[in-house]
């Protein structure tokens, strides 16, 4: 850890008080007419526990590999007939398969709105086999789950990690987005080391509904009591540690204020239209989150933001036994619920504006255990969607599915990434419109892979 | 006379992820000639020969999952020929079917000494077998090379019973072992003993004893014991006859017994399990379940309380519920509701209990439930300075406590702090030194059934098996112990020197115990004593890895671990930089700061923390690196040339030098006096403390002169926390009037801020669910995160450089939910745990302003009064006496209006930062 780190950027911290409340009608949805045209959007999903990506992308060409280890028997693999086979001519036209669960990202791959980039994993910079078993570059704390999903979120290996990329991101975008009455940064996914900056604090919303202080309601007791509220944090009488503290709050609840309108209306026809599927409004988990997601991007322009990043999640991958029915379970909750919300960026005219990505903590072994799972491993296989997704292929080097292979960090499976965190992110971030000084800033490994290879190609 | 050729073969690639072409190279060699050919061989099947060097062949191989076996013949030119060692080529992933063998031996018995012949039958699914080897009673005896796979042995030993198994190793190394063959000599086939088992009664009382005996017998030898057997779990053994046994029932129900005879061969023979039933119709017939609600736990004098019981049963009817005042019964109920209002005349504290009763006539009885019954608390004081001492020297300023500063005076107050006994978590209370359940400590009774969650037995695992009772502990010290001077200081201690619960170990109640009273024992004796204490905490031995830690070990090019070496300087004592006196970093000559060690330096500490492993849970001299045991400090284990401590020189910070042959005791006393003698501590220590104490921002000087109190006392000792703890309190920057510094004081800990309101507010809490309410701030108790505690004292207020540790839980989502639990508290409380005795949950006394509650000004200037120590600023007194003002009174008041309003009240000023900023 280095203490020194720490960076003092300025920032007003001027405190709004109560004025700000009152800019427009507390419950009032102001008008969405100025909408902005330069919009974009991140979208990350985290897959929390470790998801196995083996089984999402399956080698088809090189089905007999796979097939060796996962067999019928193992129950941890794909029957070869049951895959959603697609060719990835940056593998050398070999063909793959998605899983079954997937049909409706494998549409979106065919359509070319979808990626995948093939052994991703954290690293602090390129690294060959012989030097990750010499200990050398090797990221701390590999297959810990605690310690991968910090590394993938902040990307500084051996530091405690109180800021994110997501937040690092939003740091240097809160510029773009004057006037905005939203943080650039909003979590539906809690509090994570991925959402926070230097000066960035996410406006964490919950799953369904509106950011809520206890005791609100529309009686005048209740809006006596909020105006009360609001008004004690402009009375901290110039001390520093009362108006830093009320500022977040006060911060905090002029973003509910701003957002709350959009977070509780009626769910706009946009949306309930994308998100209906077979006539039922997906009502997972993932797909709600990414619901909030969408009412904020549908009022971005009374919003008054013009770069957001956002962060949602589905959790239950530390799939070590039974992992056949708990994939095909959450991939068949992930995959209509993305699909949904790429449908709804297309209905609302920005597919090309917001871009979604998956991370999650690590791939997991190839071989089976005991207990008809797989247990933690390291390099996966992630997606990224969206209409300015380069898609309908698969971009870095989709690993030899071999034991004790070249590619195997152990004995059961476990890829060493040929792609990097950094890379995927300054994809995206140069995407975005980062300057190379602020891509810096937001991803401190991407120096140590050659300038050429920075940039995965994906978008 | 000519010498054979030598040829070895190779492949590129050596293996192959799929299948495809490869290349074999021989290298072959003949020392009175030339190589006249090399041919390839792929098995028995001839690939190429090659007659000039380089020896190559090409091969594409096509089937994954296989090993090629490649060999290469040379021959040289006078015609000798040589076969090279076989060379296997895998191609993509093979798994090794492990083989299986089978033993089988004649005669199976002798009635003389003799030869017996051994047969092992071995396959391999995926391969071949290259080996099986022979063993008498554990001894090898014959290692067979190829088939048949059979031996011979003779055996010498009459009334002998001679063991035989065979393990057979495939071609690629995987062995199994065969059954055991029991070959008898002099006595015949052995027979199995045979047993019965015959219990005294099949019904017995509960609590009562079942008896039983078995029969056992056994016709060619004798019965070597009989073991008894009560739900599958092993609960005695008889080795003589008779073969008698009892066993006391636990609890009603029905017990399934059985035993197990084994002869002098080793047959065993098991009885069917035989059912005794303890206990009376009444007592097997479920109880009832009852639980017992309160309208309030905590109320003015006279107040009536109403009892709100709810009961069923599930084998039959509720017969009546009874309720009970401190014991005595004070009503009963035989039809719903079952309720009871009792009224309580005067202040002091009632429990209360209700029983239910089933048809049967079972009994079932809730946990006593406390009420506090309060009148009026005084104000004693509006000093702005004593309020500000209580709140940095105690868990929250109370009128009550500000009552004994106003008559001590704030140097008395201190003093008499520094004499009152430790409350804190002593090990006659956190007496469970176990890691797992045990029978008087499980959730599951005897017969598999899970214990209600009020039983002891359950109670023992929420409370010993966990930090549960530790949390609610910290939560009703810091509430209601005398010795808040020392619990705070202990509090802050534990949020630099951090262990935490994260660690498994480390979860479980007397770990976590003994190491906290390691902080309440020296919170006002001597840093270094501290340092040395923590250093053989087996508690810190596991969260830091010095325990089991060994020397270094060259032959497996092992170094010992340098977690607990690096922090103790980086966390503990000197931190990252060389510092100034004051706490301020010292600079080279090119204004960088200077570091205080390098990894070097941490190498060398590393080796001093070798040696240590667990105490012996009896007490024993330690031989050996032992398995875990948090009950006593960590002891050294003996070493050899590469294990234990690291007798070696070595060089510590300020070129201190520890000599060679030092004892791991002397050099770990060494190490931990270098770095409390190092300059930097002083200031390092005394700024922790004064963040933690007074504000988050001290200025230079004020570290300075706490520093130099802990380099020197006034009477030359150093380290001296109770000096230092008095110079934080009684300095200037900490006393007077009113503070000018905008910069001054700190943002509550999420535990302080609930205990704060308890105490101002004369609340009542039995600490129960407070550490989940504080975790979703941010803020778990001895569950930091990791060892940089919940928060980090270089946090600053966000767009400015004024440090704030408290900030770093401080964000947009903990801002909300902290003033969310403000409102819980206010509006709701918890509710008492219907399984913790004397639970009284937690409740905020809002009803002592109700008497006011007609007037707002009058009423928003009690609250803060209460609450902040004395009149909030014009602009916060005139919001909240609006808002109080909007809950509309009728023209006879409610006493729900006037509750109302002291809520709304305690609510706005609780949760506004003049309550959560300490100033």
């Amino acid at each position: 850890m280095s203490t020194n780190r720490r960076q003092f950027l300025a920032r007003s911290s001027a405190l709004t008080g109560a004025a700000m409340a009152g800019a427009f009608g507390r419950f009032g949805i102001e008008s969405a007419s100025a909408q902005a045209a330069d919009y974009k959007a991140l979208v990350c999903l985290f897959q929390f526990g470790g998801a196995d990506s083996n089984n999402m992308v399956v080698p088809d060409t090189d089905y007999a590999q796979y097939g060796l280890v996962r067999t019928a028997g193992s129950q941890v693999g794909i029957p070869q007939a049951n895959l959603l086979t697609f060719t990835a001519s940056r593998q050398g036209g070999k063909s793959y398969g998605f899983h079954p669960s997937l049909q409706p990202l494998k549409d979106l791959y065919d359509q070319k709105k979808l990626a995948i980039v093939a052994n991703a994993g954290t690293l602090i910079a390129p690294i060959t086999m012989t030097e990750y078993k010499a200990g050398i570059n090797r990221p701390p704390n590999l297959f810990s789950h605690s310690d991968q999903q910090m590394l993938w979120q902040g990307l500084l290996p051996g530091e405690i990690v109180r800021t994110g990329w997501g937040g690092r991101l939003a740091d240097k975008l809160a510029s773009m987005n004057t006037g905005q009455k939203i943080p650039t940064m909003v979590s539906v996914s809690g509090t994570q080391v991925f959402n926070s900056g230097h000066d960035t604090r996410p406006f964490v919303i919950p799953g369904n509904g509106g950011v809520l202080l206890s005791g609100q309601g529309a009686d005048a007791v209740s809006t006596a009591r909020y105006n009360a509220l609001r008004t004690l944090l402009g009375t901290g009488g110039g001390n520093k540690i009362f108006d830093g503290a009320a500022s977040i709050l006060d911060k905090s609840l002029s973003a509910a204020d701003a957002a709350n309108p959009y977070l509780t209306a009626t769910l706009p026809a946009t949306i309930q239209t994308a998100f209906t599927v077979g006539g039922t409004l997906l009502n997972t988990g993932l797909a709600n989150q990414l619901k909030q997601v969408a009412r904020l991007i549908e009022a971005r322009g009374a919003l008054g933001v013009k770069r957001q990043v956002f962060m949602v999640n589905i959790g239950g991958w530390d799939t070590h036994s039974n992992i056949l029915t708990n994939q095909a379970n959450l991939f068949g909750q992930m995959a209509p619920a993305m699909r949904a919300f790429y449908d709804y960026t297309v209905a609302a005219g920005i597919s090309t504006n917001v871009t979604t990505f998956t991370m999650s903590d690590f791939n997991r072994t190839f071989i089976g255990n005991q207990t008809i799972g797989t247990d933690h491993a390291y390099g996966g296989n992630y997606l990224v969607m969206g209409g300015a997704v380069k898609g309908g292929d698969m971009y870095g080097t989709y690993p030899q599915l071999f034991l004790k292979g070249p590619e195997d960090t152990g004995s059961n499976g476990a890829w060493l990434p040929t792609t990097s965190v950094d890379q995927i992110g300054n994809t995206l971030a140069t995407w975005f419109g980062m300057s190379a000084a602020d891509i810096a800033y937001t991803f401190p490994n991407l120096a140590n892979w050659s300038a050429g290879v920075r940039n995965v190609g994906f978008i | 006379m000519n010498a054979a050729p030598k040829v070895t073969v190779t492949s590129s690639p050596a293996n192959q992820g799929v299948p495809g072409p490869l290349t074999l190279t021989a290298n072959a060699t003949d020392t009175d000639g030339t190589i006249a050919k090399v041919a390839f061989y792929n098995g028995g099947t001839k690939i190429s020969e090659d007659t000039t060097s380089p020896f190559t062949a090409t091969f594409t191989t096509t089937t994954t999952g296989t090993v090629y076996k490649f060999t290469a013949v040379a021959t040289d030119d006078k015609g000798l020929s040589t076969t090279s060692t076989e060379l296997g080529v895998t191609v993509g992933s093979v798994i090794n079917a492990v083989p299986k063998v089978s033993l089988s031996g004649t005669p199976t018995s002798q009635t003389t000494p003799g030869t017996v012949t051994l047969t092992a039958s071995p396959t391999d699914s995926d391969g071949t077998i290259t080996k099986v080897s022979f063993y008498a009673n554990g001894q090898k005896f014959a290692d067979v090379l190829t088939p048949p796979f059979t031996t011979s042995y003779t055996t010498t030993n009459t009334g002998t019973i001679y063991k035989f198994y065979a393990i057979a190793t495939d071609d690629r190394g995987a062995t199994a072992t065969s059954q055991d063959v029991n070959i008898s000599v002099g006595t015949g086939t052995n027979n199995a003993p045979k047993v019965t088992l015959a219990v005294a009664s099949t019904q017995i009382a509960f609590p009562g004893t079942a008896t039983m005996t078995a029969t056992a017998s056994d016709v060619d030898g004798t019965i070597a014991r009989v073991r008894f057997y009560q739900n599958g779990t092993q609960r005695g053994e008889v080795t003589t006859p008779p073969y008698t046994f009892s066993y006391t029932t636990t609890v009603p129900g029905i017990y399934k017994f059985k035993a197990i005879a084994t002869d002098d061969k080793g047959a065993t023979t098991s009885t069917a399990e035989v059912p005794v039933t303890s206990g009376t119709p009444t007592q097997l017939n479920k109880k009832p379940t009852v639980s017992l609600s309160l309208s309030n736990t905590l109320v003015m004098a006279p107040a009536t309380v109403t009892l709100t019981a709810t009961a069923s049963d599930t084998d039959g009817a509720i017969q009546k519920v009874q309720f009970y005042r401190n014991g005595a019964k004070i009503g009963e109920k035989t039809a719903t509701p079952f309720t009871f209002t009792d009224t309580i005349a005067s202040s002091g504290k009632v429990s209360y209990h209700v029983d239910a009763t089933d048809d049967v006539g079972n009994v079932n009885t809730t946990l006593q439930q406390v009420v506090s019954a309060q009148v009026p608390p005084a104000v004693a004081t509006t000093d702005p300075d004593i309020w500000r001492l209580l709140n940095q020297a105690t868990f929250g300023a109370s009128q009550a406590e500000a009552a004994s500063v106003k008559s001590l005076g704030i140097t008395g107050w201190i003093d008499g702090q520094f004499a009152k006994p430790v409350t804190g978590y002593p090990a006659s209370r956190y007496n469970k030194v176990q890691l797992a359940e045990t029978a008087d400590c499980t959730t599951r009774d005897p017969l598999g059934n899970n214990y209600p969650s009020n039983s002891p037995q359950a109670m023992c695992v929420r409370d010993h098996l966990s930090l549960a009772m530790v949390q609610r502990d910290l939560f009703t010290n810091a509430v209601y112990g005398g010795d808040q001077l020392r619990q705070r200081v202990a509090w802050a201690l534990s949020q630099f020197l951090v262990i935490s619960g994260v660690e498994r170990d480390l979860s479980y109640a007397h770990v976590m115990a003994r190491y906290q009273q390691i902080m309440f024992d020296n919170a006002f004796g001597n840093f270094e004593t501290i340092l040395a204490k923590i250093s053989v905490s087996p508690a810190m031995g596991n969260w830091l890895d010095s325990v089991n830690n060994d020397r270094p070990d060259a032959t497996k090019n092992r170094v010992p671990n340098e977690n607990y070496a690096r922090e103790i300087m980086q966390l503990f004592s000197v931190g990252l930089v060389e510092l100034k006196s004051d706490g301020t970093p010292l600079l080279d000559a090119n204004g960088d700061p200077i570091p205080t060690y390098d990894q070097d330096d941490i190498k060398q500490f590393a080796r001093v923390f070798t040696g240590w492993t667990y105490a012996n849970p009896d007490g024993s001299a330690i031989t050996k690196k032992n398995a875990v045991y948090y009950g006593a400090d960590m002891g050294v284990f003996p070493g050899t040339a590469t294990t234990g401590h690291d007798t070696d020189a070595k060089t510590l910070l300020n070129g201190t030098t520890l000599l060679a042959g030092q004892t791991a005791q002397k050099d770990l006393a060494d190490a931990v006096h270098n770095v409390f003698v190092h300059p930097n501590t002083g200031p390092f220590v005394a700024k922790l403390l004064i963040q933690r104490l007074v504000t988050g921002n001290p200025s230079d000087a004020y570290v300075g002169r706490i520093a130099a109190k802990f380099a020197n006392n006034g009477s030359g000792v150093r380290g001296d926390l109770k000096a230092v703890v008095r110079a934080i309190l009684l300095d200037a920057e900490a006393r007077g009037a009113a503070k000018a510094d905008p910069a001054f004081g700190s943002l509550r800990e999420p535990v302080l801020m609930i205990t704060g309101l308890v105490r101002a507010l004369n609340g009542v809490t039995d600490g129960a669910a407070l550490g989940d309410r504080t975790s979703t701030l941010g803020q778990r108790p001895y569950y930091a995160p990791t060892v940089f505690n919940y928060f980090q004292p270089d946090e600053t207020i966000p767009g400015t450089s004024i440090l704030a540790p408290e900030f770093g839980i401080h964000d947009s989502n903990s801002a909300v939910t902290r003033t969310n639990l403000v409102y819980s508290l206010v509006y709701s409380g918890i509710a008492p745990d219907q399984t913790l005795p004397g639970a009284t949950g937690t409740r905020l006394n809002t009803y002592q302003f109700d008497q006011y509650a007609t007037d707002a000004a009058v009423l928003t200037d009690k609250v803060a009064e209460m609450l902040v120590g004395g009149a909030l600023p014009a602009a916060a007194r005139t919001a909240v006496i609006n808002a109080v003002n909007a809950v509309t009174l009728s023209a006879t008041p409610t006493a729900q209006q006037l509750t109302d309003r002291s809520r709304m009240a305690v609510y706005l000023i609780a949760s506004s930062y003049h309550y959560q900023v300490q100033r």
